[in-house]
């Protein structure tokens, strides 16, 4: 069975649309790379009364100089009275996207202009203000709010979003290829009249399908995690997600989950990320598996399998506005489940936004996810078995 | 490999109100048998319920006394199959393909090494095993296939029109493969090329339209048309006249005569010349292909 799966393995990666697929994975690092080592972002020193404009990785080294004298603060009026002290001069930034707001108080960048979408831009006051608001907003949580410089986990956070999303997209294509390219190919005659050409194929294929799909996406992963590591250093394990990459979160429900011990740590926060495109990426794959193994052709599975996640979209579309708000609403978070969404709100709401209620405990949206997913990742997984081993040839 | 046997017991298979295969019916021993029949008389249709890859309609196909769906695993292992069309892998290299297809067929790597260097210089392509199939002409193609076809030393080989799209020497090549391939096994090899199974079969069954409609050896199947067969030169203009009083087998016009050939129990003209029966005249009549219809029992003596 070992060299079947090997084979098959073998096989998919000969195939030059999976090629093409692990080149636009190269590309996409690369373009990691050049931006965090090249175009990151910027800042400036007034120490000196001058404006000194950084970039690439001395602008990170600069911006670890400036958090170092936080680090380990809590968020209280002290942070805030010595923030505003920094504070030397009005600029514009955007509070409601708290992401930037500590950061503003580190970067001072007079060329960062960020607009808020809802009550548009801010000036420093209104920053202040905000961040005490900050206190109100964030439900009393069991532990302080931990700082520590966290560049790292925010920015591998956003990576992960560009290679979750590749990853499902490359699961469907992938996924496709497997059992139908031996319809198009003409090889499903010989390979059905061998001796482990039906059930014991049908396995190795699917266990390749699924291994090579979530394969590129735990490789491209560690890669953009190595680095992130590398650029900006391996500190904010522990740090504090609410006051980095803070979102409507419940502080409550995340305490309730606990990998590290931590559950508002920035590592807590990624690995759950990583599971949630885990998930979405084996979902898509074992699925599209399944209609491959039903169809006659690689373009007739991806097109089915892509119209089938792309549906909560397309119902949205169809309903109207005011139905949307009633029925999505109501339906939200039964399409909230779908790999798509993790597309279209990957950076928002999505991750922490709905929780659901099961035997009256809490449960956010990363874990519940992952729980669908991996058992319909299995169940499908040997759907698709079970369709390719009674399966006969096309006439 | 003495006393295997193929049984093939009223095999139907329909598709909606087409009938593809017509009871078929035949016992099959080791030795070489041709199925000859034209296009869409259901050779390929039959060749893939004997390789349990279409369900049939009604009947079985018994292997050793033991029906073949049941079998499973255990009658894919003696079977070989060369289909009709031939996919492969176009990035794969002539040896690596059928690294992979003994590994399908559950062969150890070090029985498939010996076994497939065995093959590739039977076949005269260990020239080019590193080569990839894409770059092979068609009958290398064809031998890569044989080849593959070979590799678990199969007790039954079906070959689908095998010498299809070969030209005249790759086609004696592939016979002279298949002597080689065929001895002490069940194959079967279906062909609308008389030629390719005049010499080497055993045993030959004509289908037409899904049914069996003879069985024999060359010598038995050419003996029902014996003395039958005669050659006459007429005028084009007679030719119609001809067709309905005969039946015509093959008709070769030069100019303003026809040279004929036909079956008839006498001497039908003066000038005509009886010919030697071949196995082609009796498949051209069968399979209608001067445009006559007729039954080849009526002619039999």
């Amino acid at each position: 069975m070992l060299n079947l799966i090997l084979n098959e393995n073998k096989k998919l990666l000969k195939n030059r649309i999976v090629q093409g697929i692990i080149l636009l994975f190269c590309v996409l690092f690369i373009y990691f790379a050049v931006d965090i080592i090249f175009l990151t972002h910027s800042g400036y020193d007034k120490k000196d009364g001058e404006f000194k404009i950084y970039e690439g990785l001395q602008a990170i080294e600069w911006e670890k100089e400036q958090c170092k004298p936080f680090d380990g603060k809590i968020l209280n009026e002290d942070f805030l009275a010595e923030a505003e002290k920094l504070y030397g001069f009005d600029y514009i930034v955007s509070f409601t996207e708290i992401y930037f707001i500590y950061n503003s108080f580190i970067d001072r960048s007079p060329f960062d202009t960020v607009y808020d979408p809802v009550s548009g831009t801010a000036t420093v006051g209104e920053v202040i203000e905000g961040f005490k608001k900050i206190e109100d907003v964030i439900p009393a949580a069991s532990s302080p709010a931990l700082y520590c410089y966290s560049g790292a986990y925010e920015v591998l956070f956003q990576k992960l979003g560009f290679v979750g999303i590749l990853s499902v997209v490359a699961a469907l294509i992938i996924s496709a290829l497997v059992f139908s390219q031996e319809y198009t190919s003409d090889t499903d005659v010989l390979l059905l009249t061998s001796k482990f050409g039906r059930r014991r194929l049908a396995i190795a294929k699917s266990i390749s399908g699924i291994s090579v799909s979530v394969g590129l996406f735990i490789i491209f992963t560690l890669l953009s995690a190595l680095l992130c590591f590398c650029c900006y250093g391996f500190s904010g394990a522990d740090g504090d997600i609410r006051l980095s990459l803070i979102r409507n979160c419940d502080a409550k429900v995340l305490e309730n989950l606990s990998f590290f011990g931590n559950s508002v740590s920035n590592i807590e926060f990624l690995s759950f990320a990583f599971l949630v495109f885990f998930s979405a990426v084996s979902i898509v794959s074992s699925i599209t598996l399944l209609i491959s193994a039903l169809s006659y052709g690689s373009f007739s599975a991806l097109s089915i399998s892509a119209g089938v996640f792309i549906l909560p979209f397309a119902v949205r579309a169809i309903v109207n506005t005011y139905e949307y708000i009633n029925a999505y609403s109501k339906l939200h978070s039964i399409f909230a489940l779908f790999p798509v969404n993790l597309i279209a709100d990957w950076n928002k709401d999505l991750w922490w936004g709905i929780n659901y209620e099961i035997f009256g405990k809490l449960y956010p949206y990363a874990v519940i996810f992952p729980t669908i997913a991996l058992i319909l990742t299995v169940l499908f997984f040997f759907c698709s078995i079970f369709v390719y081993g009674k399966r006969k040839v096309k006439v | 490999m003495k006393g295997n046997e193929l049984v093939i017991d009223r095999l139907t298979k329909n598709y909606g109100n087409k009938i593809a295969v017509d009871r078929f019916s035949a016992v099959f021993t080791p030795g070489v048998y041709g199925l000859l029949g034209s296009n869409g008389a259901g050779k390929t249709t039959l060749m893939r319920l004997i390789c349990d890859i279409l369900p049939p309609t009604s009947g079985e196909v018994r292997f050793n006394g033991e029906e073949i769906r049941s079998l499973g695993e255990n009658y894919r292992e003696i079977l070989g199959y060369l289909p009709q069309k031939f996919g492969f892998y176009p990035n794969f290299t002539a040896e690596k393909f059928l690294y992979y297809m003994a590994t399908l067929k559950g062969i150890d790597k070090n029985t498939a090494k010996k076994r497939i260097e065995e093959l590739l210089e039977t076949v005269s392509l260990t020239d080019v095993k590193k080569h990839k199939i894409k770059t092979f002409s068609g009958g290398m193609k064809q031998r890569l296939g044989i080849a593959q076809a070979m590799l678990s030393e199969p007790k039954i080989l079906i070959l689908d029109e095998p010498t299809a799209g070969l030209d005249p020497k790759e086609r004696v090549k592939f016979r002279n493969l298949l002597s080689i391939f065929s001895k002490d096994r069940i194959v079967i090899l279906s062909t609308h090329i008389v030629s390719d199974i005049e010499f080497i079969a055993d045993d030959i069954l004509i289908m037409k339209k899904g049914e069996l409609i003879l069985r024999g050896t060359v010598d038995e199947l050419v003996s029902k048309i014996k003395d039958s067969v005669w050659e006459v030169n007429i005028p084009v203009n007679n030719l119609s006249e001809i067709e309905s009083k005969y039946t015509v087998i093959n008709i070769n016009t030069e100019g303003d005569f026809a040279v004929v050939r036909l079956l008839a129990a006498e001497k039908p003209f003066e000038n005509a010349k009886a010919c030697t029966a071949r196995l082609e005249d009796l498949y051209l009549y069968c399979f209608n292909e001067s445009g006559v219809t007729g039954n080849v029992e009526s002619h039999i003596k």
